[in-house]
């Protein structure tokens, strides 16, 4: 692994909260490393967990993905079921032998630009400590 | 041609500089591994060599202003290929037939130049087997290939090139225990299907007994993919500004296989996938070409989930067909 | 093992007009197999056989019929019948249109495993009993022959029926064949090995998805080409890919029959996942799937006490 590797990382962020919250980061100047695309979503109880099987497939190196805190949910309760979803993902993936800090996750509300930034600083630290994602990239090696 | 007798020695000579180039069936490798060094590549048949299962035809890029395109290059060391009768007969009857008439197939073309094939008889049919049925035999050779039948001490060879070099002339007695050989494997398998067969299986086609026939299939890939005959594809664009054309298997079992852009579906069930595979096979490319697209290796009976049995379908149109002539 | 009284039974349903069709096993072209019919005339019941080779779950051959007017008898297992059970809840089949022939399932036996124990096996040497065979006149005990989906199952009985053939069973699950604990106690690393030396043998076939009673999607995502996730090639990323989805999918649905990994016709451990999938919904939701009618799915409902430990 080259030292100057960076990680690229897919951030899912909820439209309401935490995609919100990073807005305030962002306007408030904290400074959070620069390694992450955002994805805007309405709910992070859209996020299909193919989404991040996807973007896992596509090279990302790490997925986070943030909603609103339980109980604070725009449409209610739609972080409640995006919680069983991931979880039950999250096992699988463990299971299978995928490391565990590939994909995470957070809850982020509209006001917490500074956790936003520790989220992010504290993904993209244990992505790096994983090294380059391998497990689920899509191969390019066909025959010719 | 030529025949003759090769020594255990003498094969094993004779592999010395190939060991890297080697592909045996996995077939084959069940009944005569031992003839064949560690380092073999083991397929599941010919299709792996000469229609992977995935290949880049081209690859393209926006470089600015425009498109540029490059194409693929295929590997053209020699290569041989050694598997059953059946098998050999796939390439050289079928895939063959398809992708080096016009329009030429260059990618398998330029693979196909550079394979040798090997056939190794068969001596041990197996409850699926039905190779007899369809045109072909447990002995069946052809004259591009080698033909071998391994004995205890050396292998009977017949063909052309370096290895029929080895081999010593095995004389009367030889010719005779190969024959003897040959009619007691042949002697277990059926009897070839009447000529008139695929013509008058087509006039069967609105016939309702495809329901029943189709009924518990459940239109999975697994009797095509792992047909040595079965080649049909797709293609695809893989990546978006920087990517390839891609080619995949595809199977006709699949419901998207004839799906129109209209969203009309002119296959749209079981029944109709089922009854095309059967057609394909038994009716439309032996009117086309003059032998059936199956050649009856048993792979697709022995491999089925559902023990969908191809040999059923034939064995009840032909019942059907003979009840009508006479 | 109760062939007659099935025969009878579907005489019956079909001679009263009951019911149209009748879905259940016949036997097939090859040895120690039983394969799906569907029979539809009284003199056809001769055909209907019952044994240790029932490997389909039938539930997969009802859906055809759901947008016909056929009255369905269907012979269910104990996962078969928890299959329509979930069918029913998922509202694709109506449950008057449904006549479940629940029989105690004795285990599915595999072949690859007759053949590695006894060696050269012939139909005829057998003689099959419930719970054990005579080969060539020696008794064997059905246990250790079982396919590894069904040493495991806890359900043989149909928790949902019309009437039951034959006598409910004990689970064969003793805890002393579970291929999912032996992973379980492998590392991360070593169970990755493990899954991606399995799937690279995938040849993307779809006869796993196929079989499954409750892969039901008319366009399956693997196969969908807006949005596409997945292109033909079976690698092993795409491979991964497609299992993980599907798994996924049946999250909470699955009645862990194993039909799916039967069907590989590469022998591919894939049950595994889905498998794994419902120990964890069991484990941590307390669910299920296809054992009530009213119960909610995991995945439709939450509590608030949910496990979150693993969310920043
Ligand atoms: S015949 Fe068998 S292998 Fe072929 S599609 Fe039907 S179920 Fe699958
Ligand atoms: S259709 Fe079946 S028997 Fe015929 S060539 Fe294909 S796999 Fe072999
Ligand atoms: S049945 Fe087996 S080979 Fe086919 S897609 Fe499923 S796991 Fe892959
Ligand atoms: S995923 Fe497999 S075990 Fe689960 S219901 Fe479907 S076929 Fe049965
Ligand atoms: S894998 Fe998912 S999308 Fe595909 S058929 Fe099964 S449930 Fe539907």
């Amino acid at each position: 692994m080259k030292n100057d590797w960076e990680p690229k990382i897919v951030a899912f962020l909820c439209h309401w909260c935490s995609y919100a919250g990073a807005d305030l980061a962002g306007i408030s100047r904290i400074q959070y490393p620069p390694n992450i695309r955002v994805i805007r979503v309405p709910c992070s109880g859209a996020v299909n967990p193919l989404y991040i099987l996807k973007a896992l497939r596509e090279g990302a190196d790490g997925v986070l993905v943030s909603g609103c805190h339980p109980g604070d949910c725009h449409y209610l309760s739609g972080n409640y079921f995006a919680r069983r979803k991931f979880f039950v993902l999250h096992q699988l993936l463990q299971w299978l032998g995928i490391e565990e800090n590939r994909v995470q996750f957070s809850w982020v509300s509209a006001s917490e630009g500074q956790k936003f930034s520790q989220v992010v600083e504290e993904t993209v630290e244990k992505v790096k400590k994983l090294g380059p994602a391998q497990k689920l990239v899509k191969e390019f090696t066909f025959h010719v | 041609m030529s025949k003759g007798l090769v020594t255990k020695e003498k094969w094993w000579k004779w592999l010395e500089d190939k060991k890297d180039r080697l592909f045996l069936s996995e077939r084959a490798q069940k009944r005569y591994g031992s003839w064949f060094p560690p380092e073999v590549k083991v397929v599941k048949n010919g299709k792996e060599i000469l229609l992977p299962s995935g290949e880049e035809m081209y690859r393209y890029f926006w470089a600015g202003e425009e498109w540029k395109v490059e194409e693929g290059e295929v590997n053209t060391a020699p290569l041989f290929f050694f598997s059953l009768p059946c098998e050999a007969r796939a390439i050289i009857e079928i895939t063959d037939k398809v992708f080096l008439h016009e329009p030429i197939d260059k990618n398998y073309r330029q693979r196909r130049k550079s394979l040798s094939l090997g056939i190794l008889a068969c001596l041990q049919p197996e409850p699926t087997c039905f190779c007899s049925l369809v045109g072909g035999g447990p002995f069946w050779k052809n004259e591009e290939a080698l033909f071998l039948v391994p004995r205890k001490e050396d292998i009977y060879v017949e063909g052309e090139g370096e290895l029929l070099s080895y081999s010593e002339e095995g004389g009367e007695k030889v010719k005779q225990e190969i024959q003897t050989l040959q009619k007691e494997v042949e002697s277990g398998l059926p009897s070839p299907l009447p000529s008139y067969f695929s013509q008058e299986l087509y006039q069967h086609f609105e016939d309702e007994e495809w329901d029943d026939i189709s009924w518990h299939c459940m239109n999975c890939g697994a009797c095509t993919f792992l047909c040595p005959t079965c080649y049909c594809f797709d293609l695809s664009i893989e990546g978006r500004l920087k990517g390839f054309q891609l080619r995949s298997w595809d199977s006709c079992m699949f419901p998207k296989f004839t799906l129109h852009a209209s969203f009309h579906n002119p296959r749209p069930t079981g029944k109709e996938r089922v009854r095309q595979r059967v057609m394909h096979k038994f009716s439309y490319f032996p009117e086309r070409e003059g032998n059936f697209a199956c050649v009856g290796c048993g792979v697709c009976v022995e491999k089925c989930p559902v023990n969908w049995d191809i040999r059923e379908a034939i064995e009840r149109m032909v019942e059907k067909i003979d009840r009508l002539r006479a | 093992m109760f062939e007659k009284e099935i025969r009878r039974k579907a005489k019956e349903l079909l001679e009263a007009k009951t019911v149209d069709l009748v879905i259940g096993y016949t036997s097939g072209s090859l040895p120690f197999q039983a394969r799906p019919i569907l029979v539809s005339s009284p003199e056809d019941v001769g055909k209907l056989v019952w044994n240790h080779f029932a490997r389909s779950n039938l539930a997969r051959y009802l859906l055809p019929y759901r947008d016909s007017s056929k009255k369905i008898a269907l012979l269910a297992k104990g996962c078969d019948a928890r299959a329509v059970a979930v069918l029913l809840q998922e509202e694709q089949f109506p449950r008057e249109r449904i006549h479940i022939i629940g029989l105690p399932c004795p285990g599915v036996i595999s072949r690859r495993k007759l053949e590695e124990k006894l060696g050269e096996i012939k139909e005829e040497d057998f003689s099959w009993e419930e719970n054990s065979f005579l080969f060539q006149g020696e008794k064997w005990e059905v246990r250790p022959f079982l396919e590894d989906t069904c040493a495991r199952c806890r359900y043989p009985n149909p928790p949902l029926y019309d009437e039951l053939i034959g006598e409910e069973k004990e689970p064969w699950r003793d805890g002393s064949v579970d291929y999912l604990k032996e992973l379980d106690n492998q590392s991360r690393e070593e169970r990755w090995q493990f899954f991606a030396a399995e799937l690279s043998r995938c040849i993307r076939c779809y006869a796993c998805r196929n079989a499954c009673p409750l892969c039901y999607c008319k366009e399956c995502f693997a196969e969908s080409d807006s949005p596409r996730w997945v292109n033909g090639v079976p690698t092993l990323s795409d491979n991964l890919f497609f299992h993980l989805g599907r798994s996924m999918h049946l999250a909470g649905r699955c009645v862990e029959c194993g039909a799916c990994e039967r069907a590989c016709p590469e022998e591919i451990k894939i049950g595994l996942l889905p498998l794994k999938v419902e120990e964890i919904v069991r484990e941590n939701f307390s669910f299920e799937a296809g054992l009530s009618l009213e119960e909610e799915a995991p995945l439709l409902t939450y509590k608030e006490s949910d496990p979150g430990e693993f969310i920043k």
